[in-house]
């Protein structure tokens, strides 16, 4: 029961000691709710000379959760919206970009076999497969190109790292993060 | 066939559209919720003076934008590259910040499959 429940601040500020906790949401990312967290990432990485690249990929994250996340909220507007939870973390070493909302069970393995054919392509090979990719025909599904995952993989340091958590037959949680290094 | 101009919102670009001149330019951020959405008017614009047989002048002077505002900018270019090989009068400037590698680097790849006038062109 939500009521009665002592939130444990302390408990959450020493397992996040570790490492900087720049973003954290969990709900139903609206656009403009999407805007504001992107402004936070540009007054928090203001002096960090990957800050581009770095809310590139939160807004391709957040923008897959508002668009694609299999579960959605309705407003007073009557706009839909994903639910889901990202987070931006930073340590002595780099940064993590992370998303985390439910997919459909049946999304799994287009979801896993994209991942893991650009995890396992060069620099050169992701380019030239965003320009193929981007040059045809948009997605059925798609707001946008096709190319999210790519981009991300483009602009982010090292593998993308991914799991799904099955929730029942129909549903799993499903978390991506991208990673930066620091360069100094 | 009516000129436009769009004011800038944080995730949007501003857009003018000058009939007269043929003159469209795209400048700042573009991450609208719906960018095809979003760009519409451009591609109306763009047919209505097509249609008048008029030379376009296409300004890009973007910081930022995201992969679906990508594909939009790609379907803009494939529009002036047809009108162009129809013998439409097509000009591309792509504008970058001189230090700006990745926004320079991505005017490369958009023109690298285009055969119409595309300068790059940096500024400070």
């Amino acid at each position: 029961m939500m009521e009665n429940e002592v939130v444990n601040l302390f408990k959450t500020y020493q397992e996040t000691s570790e490492y900087n906790l720049l973003v954290s949401f969990k709900g139903r990312l609206s656009q403009e709710v999407l805007t504001e967290l992107g402004s936070m990432i540009r007054t928090s990485l203001s002096t960090e000379s990957k800050i581009k690249k770095i809310f590139a990929v939160f807004i391709e994250l957040a923008q897959n959760m508002l668009h694609y996340s299999a579960e959605r909220k309705i407003n007073e507007e009557q706009k839909d919206a994903g639910v889901g939870i990202l987070i931006v973390r930073e340590n002595s070493v780099g940064y993590h970009v992370a998303s985390g909302n439910l997919v459909l069970n049946e999304k799994i393995e287009f979801l896993t076999e994209r991942i893991q054919k650009i995890n396992s392509m060069s620099k050169d090979e992701l380019k030239s497969f965003y320009q193929q990719q981007l040059r045809s025909e948009r997605p059925e599904d798609s707001k946008g190109a096709g190319v999210g995952l790519i981009d991300i993989a483009r602009k982010s340091d090292g593998p993308l790292v991914f799991r799904f958590d099955k929730l029942d037959g129909k549903l799993s949680f499903f978390t991506i993060s991208a990673f930066f290094t620091k360069e100094n | 066939m009516e000129s436009l101009h769009i004011q800038q919102t944080k995730t949007s670009p501003e857009i003018i559209l000058e009939s007269d001149k043929g003159l469209a330019e795209i400048i700042g951020e573009s991450y609208p919720e719906n960018a095809m959405a979003f760009y519409k008017p451009v591609f109306d614009w763009l047919a209505a003076i097509q249609t008048a047989s008029k030379q376009i002048q296409f300004r890009f002077q973007m910081d930022y934008f995201n992969t679906s505002s990508s594909k939009v900018i790609m379907d803009i270019l494939d529009n002036l590259q047809k009108y162009h090989d129809k013998g439409g009068k097509v000009e591309v400037e792509w504008l970058y910040k001189e230090d700006d590698e990745d926004m320079q680097e991505t005017g490369e790849e958009f023109s690298s499959d285009l055969s119409l006038p595309f300068k790059m062109k940096s500024y400070k």
